[in-house]
């Protein structure tokens, strides 16, 4: 019993200055076009990783959209997107700096817009979020 | 490898299995499960709170607790292994995931000392039943527990909950 008291606190404690749940910087919409490394269409977040060659946005970025339900009805589906596709997504950053990023929309080749959840347009053609 | 690299690599290796994968990939699978778990805890943690709630002589101050006892667990037990089941499914779908959130390390925590407390009230207290069964008021020892009781599971939905907010 005591052992597996100290094992829990073993694993509690290291990370008690792990970064806060005010993840992604809503007001900030970044363009980040690159390469598909992986795109995971799954439960309970879709996945987009996208490379980033150059710029000041350059390097991997994990973009985190919504469950495949929520998703599916904005358009998407499991072959939207495969590993070494050419993507434009537009999302929210990390505030931490940490790549991760809230998928806003995917700006496709044919013009379209495949947004992350429903989504209100702006005054400029895009859509808020929330 | 340290332990903990060791159970990262663990963990990475089973959020990867076909099981977890299919589990993610399909529609209403994961939906269907998290429902399961969340609804098994009306059973588990609702009754517990009811005998807690009669420890503490705030309800049900006219009945036995061995009464209450009784009615509860036939229901709370089944209750609880659906809830256990099911969580350990969610967990081998996102075990990387989740070993990594501060949120869900303190919800095991909070898990473990539950469950030590429940096992602490059944040696220390439980034998004992008899001599206190039908006074309103309990042993201050066994009051005690059931007050941990109570703020253990609160905080342990609490963290549940919020490890989904943390990426």
């Amino acid at each position: 019993m005591k052992t597996v008291l100290t094992i829990a606190l073993g694993l509690a404690l290291p990370l008690l200055a792990h970064h806060s749940f005010a993840m992604f910087d809503m007001n900030k919409d970044v363009t980040y076009t690159g390469t598909v490394v992986e795109y995971r269409w799954e439960n309970p977040h879709s996945h987009i990783v996208v490379k980033v060659e150059d710029g000041p946005n350059a390097g991997t970025w994990d973009v985190e959209g919504g469950s495949t339900a929520i998703m599916g009805r904005q358009g998407w589906s499991r072959v939207t997107f495969k590993a070494g596709d050419k993507a434009t997504l537009i999302g929210h950053p990390m505030r931490d700096g940490t790549k991760g990023v809230s998928l806003f929309y995917a700006q496709m080749l044919d013009g379209k817009r495949l947004y992350h959840d429903i989504a209100r347009p702006k005054a400029d053609g895009a859509a808020s979020a929330q | 490898m340290p332990f903990q690299a060791q159970l990262q690599v663990w963990f990475h290796w089973l959020q990867n299995t076909p099981f977890a994968t299919n589990i993610r990939q399909a529609d209403l699978l994961f939906p269907l499960i998290e429902g399961t778990h969340i609804l098994a805890l009306s059973f588990s943690v609702g009754l517990i709170v009811m005998l807690d709630l009669r420890l503490l002589s705030l309800a049900f101050r006219g009945e036995a607790v061995s009464k209450v006892m009784h009615q509860v667990m036939p229901w709370a037990l089944p209750g609880f292994a659906v809830m256990f089941v099911s969580g350990i499914v969610l967990f081998i779908t996102q075990a990387e995931k989740a070993y990594s959130n501060t949120f869900f390390r303190f919800k095991i925590l909070f898990l473990i000392l539950a469950g030590l407390n429940a096992l602490f009230y059944q040696l220390k207290f439980y034998p004992h039943m008899k001599e206190w069964d039908t006074a309103p008021s309990v042993p201050g020892g066994a009051r005690l527990t059931a007050g941990l009781s109570l703020f253990l599971w609160v905080a342990i939905i609490a963290l549940g909950r919020t490890m989904a907010y943390e990426l």
